[in-house]
């Protein structure tokens, strides 16, 4: 059996007294499209940033392909791509000087840099901007900078935090084609989104974090049962919110 | 409270987080603060003092209360002028303060009042002391010292409110270049350049002056510039007639023109403010297709070093700030390269220097042996290193998720430092040994001093920055002019330089050249060890950007 790509296990996060995450643990496959859902402050961005190296962990290990984000990072960054939740990119770069800045970080060859920014500008409505300093841009096209710039080394995980806010419907609708063909050619996407029905409709497996707890974890059909996804996390929300009121 | 007193302690509370800043310390930092200010306006209070005293030496008395509300005048524009974008326009919170239920004439009038205030406060510390060597010279009744107290109230609110105005011209105009920030970068570099050399050539020309003539000298070009004050800003000149001669019309003419033109500034802006938001944030652009995308391809390295040469030539305070040294050090070989380190220290350009040719001659060798500490200053100004990781600001999630080691990161930010510093240090050496005026192992010892304080500061600086990044700035200035290894570079710097150039001075005098020979290449080796130690020791590990 093949190893997972993404693996998160018994990962914890402080931040001084106080727990943000606790002892959480998932796993991402290749082909997996994985929907992290919590309501606002639930630890959320906490568990991405540390997958993607950008935070170190308080306890448990994260590996990305088999390499471990705290001790091998380098190895463990070349196999992922990052979207934040806001897309802050270098205002005094253009679009396309910025692209081609991530391309010479991850090594892409000319030629492939080339027919990929061609192509996923293309797509995502881009091109006309690349020429126009980032810090020019929209909300919406800085993320879909962003977007275009994980994807040039073609990613064997692609985490995102939030990928859908403020993109027009246009845009959304090809990020939503973008992460089921990074899927079907095996490789693995992890994202957060408060868009419910989104995740439940592009996500084969979907887990849910209450106050850094994980509630909820395996594919989506088994999650939601006969409700919604929607239903699902209210119940879960609000059983929390009974539970601490009953204490 | 109304909505006005609302609008401006927002901004006061604005204001004050981005002096004292977050975290821990706030308390310290804040004291901290308040001292510095309190230093500087000293410094300057004691210096205008000095300054009206010495026209009151020089009979000019007169003339005090005019320049009096043109410098107070003056120092409010410059302050408008910088601040205003930011404060009036250029607003992060613009779209915030644009929603509010306030009427616009309201949040434009709260904006304007900060800079007016600020203004005010700039004309009392610049304006007060210049009085106070006028009065005491000049017997005056209540009426005068009323008008006196009145003008330096009002005096800078007119053209305050015009600075601002033509501030917001500047910042629409440039918003439509696309290299807006290179171009302003290069002219405000070369206004500093012909500051440097415009006042050394002055100091020049005043030297060759004995005494009576340089009190003439000064006596004329003092009556001269208070007739032109009064010529070109005639509020001035109706002030100083209310203040001199007690006259009412002129009052009444300051009064009324200084709140004419503020409240017809205020109106523009209201009319304008709408557009403001937008207009600034508008960028030149250039149509761009596919066929545009060219795929140069850098290493990793590379691809860095370029992205802080960028950041350099495109953020026109931290270019400023971190390279004037470098175009300093150019400046200052030019001119040994011309006339010579004896010709330099005779011919009076270097302020408070006088010396004959004798003595000149005789001094040369301890002098030169100093010399490269100058070089070696330039160089610790010129730390382009010292604020780039917390210059990464909001954009530091790219770094931190990027797959790079640590020492990639930083060391592509110390070497675009090094290449820039090089450069300079590289043409300052060329033009030392091209013109052969200095002696060749002076002029190496100038590129050893500069580069290894270059080298040892930035390692240190960058260092600091990298332990305790500042990305939450609310400004670039914050920690571009106010950050702590930026403090610590140049006042670590100033301190080292002006050291050993006095050591130098004194080991080529008593020990001999060897001697001297030995710190000037001992020191600067010291310090870029311990620069480049404590870099290396900061990122002797794979740990992540973070």
């Amino acid at each position: 059996m093949a190893r997972p790509i993404l693996e998160v296990e018994h990962f914890t996060k402080r931040y001084g007294d106080k727990v943000a995450v606790r002892d959480v643990s998932l796993t991402v496959e290749a082909g997996d499209i994985l929907g992290f859902i919590g309501h606002n402050g639930a630890g959320k961005t906490t568990l991405i940033r540390s997958v993607v190296g950008a935070q170190p962990a308080s306890g448990g290990q994260v590996r990305v392909c088999g390499a471990d984000v705290a001790r091998e990072p380098v190895a463990a960054k070349r196999r992922l791509a990052y979207v934040p939740d806001n897309p802050d990119v270098y205002e005094f770069m253009t679009g396309i000087q910025y692209l081609d800045f991530m391309a010479d970080v991850f090594g892409v060859d000319a030629a492939t840099r080339r027919a990929r920014i061609a192509e996923l500008a293309e797509r995502l409505e881009l091109t006309s901007a690349l020429g126009d300093l980032a810090g020019s841009y929209s909300h919406g096209m800085r993320q879909k900078l962003v977007l275009v710039g994980a994807l040039l080394h073609d990613p064997d995980l692609l985490v995102l935090d939030e990928p859908f806010v403020g993109l027009d419907p246009a845009a959304s609708h090809e990020l939503k084609a973008l992460l089921r063909e990074r899927a079907e050619a095996g490789g693995a996407v992890f994202f957060s989104s408060h868009v419910l029905e989104v995740v439940e409709r592009l996500c084969d497996r979907v887990a849910v974090i209450r106050a850094g707890e994980l509630v909820a974890l395996g594919p989506t059909d088994e999650v939601c049962g006969s409700e919604s996804l929607e239903d699902v996390f209210l119940e879960l929300v609000e059983g929390s919110r009974d539970e601490r009121g009953g204490r | 409270m109304g909505d006005f007193g609302r609008l401006v302690a927002l901004q006061a509370r604005s204001l004050a987080w981005g002096l004292v800043g977050r975290g821990h310390g706030g308390r310290a930092r804040a004291l901290g603060v308040a001292l510095g200010a309190l230093a500087l306006s000293g410094l300057a209070v004691a210096y205008l003092y000095l300054t009206g005293s010495g026209l009151v030496a020089l009979g000019l008395a007169q003339a005090i209360p005019a320049l009096a509300a043109l410098a107070g005048s003056l120092a409010g524009v410059a302050f408008a002028f910088m601040k205003a974008n930011g404060t009036l326009f250029g607003l992060r919170d613009y779209d915030f303060v644009a929603a509010l239920p306030v009427p616009t004439a309201v949040v434009v009038l709260a904006r304007m009042a900060t800079l007016l205030g600020s203004g005010v406060a700039l004309s009392l510390i610049v304006s007060a002391p210049l009085y106070v060597a006028y009065f005491g010279a000049v017997p005056a009744g209540a009426q005068a010292l009323a008008c006196a107290v009145l003008g330096t109230l009002v005096a800078p609110l007119a053209p305050v409110a015009v600075a601002s105005l033509a501030a917001f011209g500047v910042s629409a105009a440039a918003a439509r270049f696309r290299h807006a920030g290179v171009a302003y970068l290069v002219l405000s570099l070369a206004l500093v350049v012909a500051i440097v050399v415009g006042s050394a050539v002055l100091g020049a020309e005043a030297g060759d002056m004995d005494a009576d003539a340089l009190v003439a000298a000064a006596g004329g070009a003092a009556a001269l510039l208070s007739s032109s004050v009064e010529a070109a800003y005639p509020p001035a000149a109706w002030l100083a007639a209310a203040v001199t001669h007690g006259s009412w019309a002129g009052l009444a003419a300051f009064l009324g023109t200084s709140a004419l033109v503020c409240a017809a500034t205020a109106a523009l802006v209201t009319r304008l403010y709408p557009r403001m938001g937008g207009t600034v944030s508008v960028r030149g652009g250039r149509s761009f297709s596919a066929s545009g995308i060219r795929g140069r391809v850098a290493s990793p390295l590379g691809a860095l070093v370029i992205k802080e040469l960028r950041r350099v030539a495109t953020l026109p305070t931290y270019a400023l700030n971190c390279c004037v040294g470098l175009v300093l050090m150019v400046v200052l070989a030019a001119a040994l390269g011309v006339v010579g380190l004896e010709g330099l220290l005779t011919s009076g350009a270097i302020d408070g220097v006088d010396v004959t040719a004798e003595q000149a001659a005789a001094i040369s060798v301890p002098v030169c042996a100093a010399l490269p500490w100058a070089f070696g200053f330039c160089a610790a100004m010129s730390l382009t290193a010292a604020p780039s990781v917390s210059l990464e600001g909001r954009s530091a999630w790219v770094m931190a998720s990027l797959p790079l080691a640590r020492r990639t990161v930083l060391g592509a930010k110390l070497l675009a430092n090094l290449v820039l510093g090089g450069a300079a240090i590289a043409v300052s050496t060329a033009v030392l040994l091209a013109c052969g005026r200095v002696g060749v192992t002076c002029a190496l010892e100038c590129a050893v001093v500069a580069t290894g304080m270059l080298a040892g500061l930035s390692g240190l600086t960058i260092t600091l920055d990298a332990r305790r990044p500042n990305f939450g700035f609310s400004s670039p200035n914050e920690v571009v002019k106010r950050g702590f290894p930026m403090m610590v570079g140049v006042m670590g710097g100033l301190v080292v330089s002006f050291g050993c150039a006095f050591a130098a001075f004194l080991a080529s005098s008593s020990l001999g050249q060897l001697a001297a020979d030995a710190l000037n290449v001992g020191v600067p080796a010291l310090v870029a060890v311990a620069g480049m130690a404590a870099f290396l020791r900061e990122t002797n590990d794979e740990h992540v950007y973070a």
